[in-house]
């Protein structure tokens, strides 16, 4: 396996880290599993209307 | 079939970089780099790998998603004229990172994933606890608004995405201009008292020492307007109640 000289990166110019994201946020606040959510809830409802009126 | 190699850079760039993941840097055709990974692009250069700096992708006011999409779009262009690979990301890869969990979705990409050191990993170091002795939760601070999870103030909890409360744009040169810190506040009143004592962390970097700002729940909107998108919401474990201990079981654990 080579081996890395990771030291030398210490030294790079950093300037441009005030003009772009640090840590960039990388996931989305809208979560993935919201329209199952809701689709369950509502396919529920549904269920709960038809009992109801038969 | 194509690869696609995610490695996690740690927080603490280039000196974070596992030999395993360098050694899977090797192997691909070219290396897409996103967020500020102090000492890559120097590094990258001096090896004379094949490498981009994609950040520009991550637009300051865009929504998260179409955000996501240009990347994405640009790593399936990248695999259009390369056969392998490797985008290196902050921290850890399977730490809060949607793109992940969307490629491993796809069935005609070979996906690796490289562990990073995460900023769990070096929050815990800066708070010097181990996450196991009270217990620890780590979540989204939108979905345990969302979804009203309950809360056992008994354990430690790590609240990800303080910064965007409520709002899905990549604010990231104003986070706490937009941040519906309300909602979070509210939460967490339901749960805790508002004397309970509140860490807003941001890790050690290569350059800066960790931050701590320390406020109370009831305070939670004037602590947040330190916010950036480096920081998370540390809440410490209050003591559990001797009246919900289980005494039979403690009785079995002491006779042992």
């Amino acid at each position: 396996m080579d081996s890395f000289d990771l030291e030398k990166g210490k030294m790079e110019d950093t300037s441009y880290i005030n003009v772009r994201p640090v840590n960039p946020r990388l996931m989305r606040t809208v979560p993935s599993n919201i329209a199952k959510v809701i689709g369950n809830f509502e396919d529920m409802q549904r269920q709960t209307c038809a009992i109801k009126t038969s | 079939m194509k690869t696609l190699r995610i490695i996690g850079s740690g927080m603490k760039g280039t000196l974070h970089l596992t030999q395993e993941s360098l050694t899977h840097c090797q192997k691909a055709n070219k290396i897409l780099w996103l967020g500020a990974i102090v000492g890559l692009n120097t590094f990258l250069n001096e090896n004379k790998w094949n490498h981009e700096d994609i950040t520009l992708y991550y637009e300051n006011g865009a929504i998260d998603r179409d955000n996501y999409d240009r990347i994405k779009n640009k790593i399936y262009d990248e695999l259009k004229n390369y056969d392998d690979i490797a985008l290196i990301v902050l921290g850890h890869p399977r730490l809060g990172v949607t793109i992940v969990q969307e490629f491993q979705a796809d069935a005609s990409i070979a996906l690796q994933i490289l562990p990073g050191i995460s900023s769990f990993d070096t929050m815990i170091n800066d708070l010097k606890m181990d996450p196991i002795e009270e217990g620890t939760c780590l979540v989204d601070a939108n979905r345990l608004i969302l979804y009203d999870y309950h809360m056992d103030p008994c354990l430690n909890y790590f609240i990800y995405h303080i910064c965007s409360i409520g709002n899905a744009r990549t604010d990231y040169e104003s986070p706490a201009e937009k941040n519906a810190t309300h909602f979070l506040q509210e939460k967490l009143l339901r749960h805790y008292p508002d004397t309970h004592e509140l860490i807003l962390l941001k890790s050690e970097s290569h350059d800066e020492k960790s931050v701590q700002y320390r406020g109370k729940t009831g305070e939670l909107q004037i602590l947040l307007q330190h916010v950036t998108f480096d920081t998370s919401l540390f809440i410490p474990a209050m003591l559990p109640q001797y009246q919900k201990m289980n005494m039979k079981f403690y009785h079995y654990l002491m006779n042992t």
